[in-house]
């Protein structure tokens, strides 16, 4: 599979556009659905592995999953494929790391993907830039019923939807927002963001999800709880909890500014100089800098940046994408000179 | 229904039902009135702390931890252990055990969200015969026993036809 197309521009999601973008970069739904009558990929053969995704590959080519659409096996892919569709958050590193058949089918905008046999047989996944939980769940749920019209998910009326894990069982969702928190980082105020989500069945995540660092002050929120709710109250449960942590952080670049006003505009004309003038950027200082330049941005310091070439160079500077671009493997030394290189020529 | 065995001896069924709870974690035992005189348990009488000890000693399959899917042949012990379970049908068989796991993660032990294609309840028996002729198969395939593999693969041929054309009806009444 060519995925070239995608290697100069990315999914629609991370237009910088849409509702309180300011804050939120996307909002993001995942349905886990297991076919019935089979074992769970986890502990299916792997003929059976085999089975399904022959099946499910079909079945997706006849279902509209955006303009143009991509299937990409993932027994056969190379190992710097797999990493980048990691790196556009078109997959899961899981999937990424598993093994025997198994396989994503996306829209070319990006705003569905469908992974198949990772701990659950199907996934699909729907992001959307800005607030926007409603319309990425209308999107996801529209698939899950093309799906339907064609398989039985295994379901129960007691349990809802069968999952390999008892964490994702009943509705299957897991609904969550990507949110840039940079005055929060640097008022030492995020813990209490992490603390307050965590009351209300929320958990806090970095950038690539479950157990990833969190770099250029990016967050995912999302709901824990998938039982006993229905899928509208779990959605609501994280539009509720927004606007808070929406305040908060407008409090807290509000506090930044009255602090010091021409701290704060140095720090960011600073990042965008580096951003434009080095040599060399390690992944983490281009996060950093990226993350100091958007709040510039949003908070009208600095007037010529377009925002969505900004939110793109989250992942387009990530090593798969600049080996990518570069048509070879790069060691880490190379990659740095290659990034600052890319950041140079799309901030000019 | 049939009638709960008792799980000393296995074999009559069990009228007397203890209950205990430990570490949030509910156990079950049901015995015969039988065994219950010959352990000294009168069916009134007091329920010795040591019982359940002694029946993980005696019989352990009867605990939870060796509860095993007949389908997919996971225990619960392997489950507790990995932490994913093997197939739907253990949502079934580890009921009883799974719900002090479900109310710790969730608050909740049941779903009160969509069901496929706007249903308001799932039969699963179909899907339940079909997971048992995909280990028949498996089994057969192990055995060298290629007539009787061949003959379960055309019956989950059928039976998925059936299901999909069950699908597709289905969507249309919703
Ligand atoms: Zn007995
Ligand atoms: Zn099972």
């Amino acid at each position: 599979m060519d995925l070239s197309d995608l290697d100069h521009r990315c999914g629609e999601w991370l237009r910088g556009e849409g509702t309180s973008a300011h804050v939120v970069i996307s909002s993001r739904v995942r349905l886990a659905r297991n076919l019935a009558g089979y074992p769970f990929a986890t502990r299916a053969e792997e003929d059976q592995r085999g089975e399904i995704t022959l099946r499910m590959r079909e079945e997706l080519s006849g279902i509209a999953l955006g303009p143009r659409q991509y299937w990409v096996d993932l027994a056969q892919a190379e190992k710097l494929e797999t990493r980048f569709l990691v790196e556009r958050h078109l997959i899961s590193r899981e999937l990424e790391s598993g093994r025997g058949p198994r396989g994503v089918a996306f829209g070319s905008d990006e705003i569905l993907s469908v992974m198949i046999n990772e701990e659950d047989h199907i996934r699909i996944q729907s992001i959307r830039a800005g607030l926007a939980l409603e319309e990425a769940w209308q999107r996801a749920v529209r698939a899950d019923r093309a799906l339907e019209k064609h398989m039985e998910f295994a379901a129960s009326n007691q349990f809802g939807y069968l999952t390999a894990c008892p964490t994702n069982v009943g509705t299957g969702l897991r609904a969550s927002v990507m949110l840039h928190l940079p005055a929060l980082v640097h008022l030492k105020q995020i813990e209490k963001v992490f603390h307050a989500a965590s009351r209300t069945g929320l958990t806090v995540r970095g950038f690539y999800g479950e157990g990833t660092m969190a770099s250029g002050d990016l967050y995912q929120i999302s709901n824990q709880i998938t039982l006993g709710h229905t899928e509208e109250e779990i959605l609501q449960s994280l539009s509720t909890m927004l606007p808070r942590i929406l305040e908060y952080e407008e409090m807290c670049r509000a506090e930044l500014a009255s602090r010091g006003q021409l701290k704060l505009e140095d720090k960011v004309h600073r990042a965008l100089a580096i951003l434009r003038s080095a040599r060399t950027l390690t992944s983490e200082e281009a996060m950093q800098y990226l993350s100091s330049v958007r709040l510039g941005h949003v908070m009208e310091i600095l007037k010529d940046v377009d925002i969505r070439s900004l939110n793109e160079l989250f992942v387009l500077t990530q090593p798969a994408h600049l080996q990518k671009l570069e048509g070879r493997a790069l060691d880490p030394d190379e990659r740095d000179i290659r990034r600052a290189a890319f950041v140079r020529s799309t901030l000019v | 229904m049939t009638p709960m065995l008792c799980q000393f001896c296995g074999k009559n069924p069990a009228t007397i039902h203890f209950t205990e709870i430990k570490e949030e974690v509910k156990r079950e035992l049901h015995i015969c009135e039988e065994c219950a005189n010959e352990k000294g348990l009168g069916s009134t009488g007091p329920l010795p702390p040591m019982l359940f000890e002694l029946m993980q000693g005696g019989r352990r399959e009867s605990t939870d931890e060796d509860l095993k899917c007949p389908r997919c042949g996971i225990t619960f012990g392997e489950f507790r252990t990995k932490g994913r379970f093997g197939c739907p049908h253990d949502y079934e068989i580890f009921a009883e055990p799974m719900g002090p796991l479900l109310e710790k993660i969730h608050g909740a032990r049941s779903h009160t969200g969509r069901l496929p294609r706007g249903r308001t309840s799932v039969d699963t028996a179909v899907a339940d015969h079909l997971l048992r002729l995909r280990r028949e198969l498996k089994d057969s395939v192990r055995a060298e026993n290629y007539e009787d593999a061949a003959r379960i693969r055309d019956e989950i041929k059928s039976l998925e036809s059936s299901m999909s054309e069950s699908a597709a009806s289905g969507t249309e009444d919703a």
